[in-house]
C-alpha cells in the first residue's frame, strides 16, 4: 500500500517549478533515523520517523539537484557521532564532515517552509542576511550553538 | 526565528544550529524550560521568546560568539 502523500500534489507542481528555477548547486540532505521494525524496542521508539523519511523522500524527488541520504543511527552509530547527532528524527543540511544546519523532528507546516528557504540559500550560496549582519557575523571566532525550539503549525 | 538562525550558521564555520520539535523531545524541551515558541537558546545561557529583528539576534550571537585577544 503506497502511504498518503504528506505534500499536496498542487504544492509539489508549485515546489517542482521553484526548485527548477531557483536551485544551482546540489543540496544533499542527510537523514538520520532508524529502519522500520515490526518490534517496538523500549527506548528507541521513534513515532515521527517513518514520516519524516517519506517527507524528505516526496521533496527529493522534485528536483534532480536534491540529493537524499539515509542514515540508520544503530547500523552506523560512528556517522551519527561524527555529525553531531544527538537524537532522531534528524536532519543535517549541506555538505562537509560537520554540517552545522539542523533540525530534530518532523520538518512539517511552517518548518518545510523552513528547510525549502534553506535548500535555496545553499544551493545559490546566497544568503538572506543583509551585508551589515554578514560582516559581523565574520567577526565569530568562539563556537556558538543556537536551538530555536518550534511546534508544528 | 529557524530559518534566520540557520542563514547565520551558514555565515560562519563556528556557528551551529538545530531546529528542534519541542513536542517530540519533551526532556530536551524541559531542560531549557520550553514553554512558549519559538524559544531560542544561545551557548546554553542567552534565551528568549518570541521573534527578534535580524540585527539583535547578531548582536546576540555575537555577544557569545566574540572574544577579544587577550593583552
Amino acid at each position: 500500500m503506497t502511504p498518503r502523500p504528506i505534500i499536496s500534489e498542487q504544492d509539489k507542481a508549485q515546489l517542482k517549478r521553484d526548485f527548477r528555477k531557483d536551485l544551482e548547486g546540489e543540496v544533499t540532505l542527510r537523514l538520520f533515523t532508524q529502519k522500520p521494525s515490526p518490534l517496538t524496542i523500549p527506548g528507541r521508539e521513534c513515532p515521527t520517523c517513518p514520516q519524516t523519511q517519506q517527507l524528505l523522500e516526496e521533496l527529493a524527488e522534485l528536483s534532480p539537484k536534491l540529493k537524499l541520504e539515509v542514515m540508520d543511527v544503530y547500523a552506523q552509530p560512528e556517522a551519527a557521532r561524527q555529525q553531531g547527532i544527538k537524537r532522531i528524527p534528524a536532519l543535517a543540511l549541506g555538505d562537509g564532515e560537520a554540517p552545522r544546519i539542523k533540525f530534530y523532528g518532523i520538518p512539517a507546516g511552517y518548518e518545510l517552509a523552513t528547510v525549502i528557504e534553506d535548500i535555496k540559500t545553499i544551493s545559490r550560496g546566497v544568503s538572506p542576511l543583509s551585508m551589515e549582519s554578514r560582516k559581523k557575523l565574520r567577526q565569530v571566532n568562539q563556537p556558538v550553538h543556537i536551538q530555536v525550539f518550534v511546534t508544528p503549525t | 526565528m529557524g530559518r534566520l538562525a540557520h542563514a547565520v550558521a551558514l555565515e560562519n564555520n563556528l556557528i551551529s544550529a538545530d531546529v528542534v520539535e519541542a513536542q517530540e523531545f519533551p526532556s530536551l524541551s524541559s531542560t531549557y524550560g520550553v514553554r512558549s515558541v519559538p524559544m531560542t537558546v544561545i551557548n546554553e545561557l542567552t534565551r528568549f521568546v518570541g521573534g527578534i529583528s535580524e540585527a539583535d539576534f547578531v548582536d546576540l550571537v555575537l555577544k557569545d560568539g566574540v572574544k577579544e585577544p587577550a593583552g
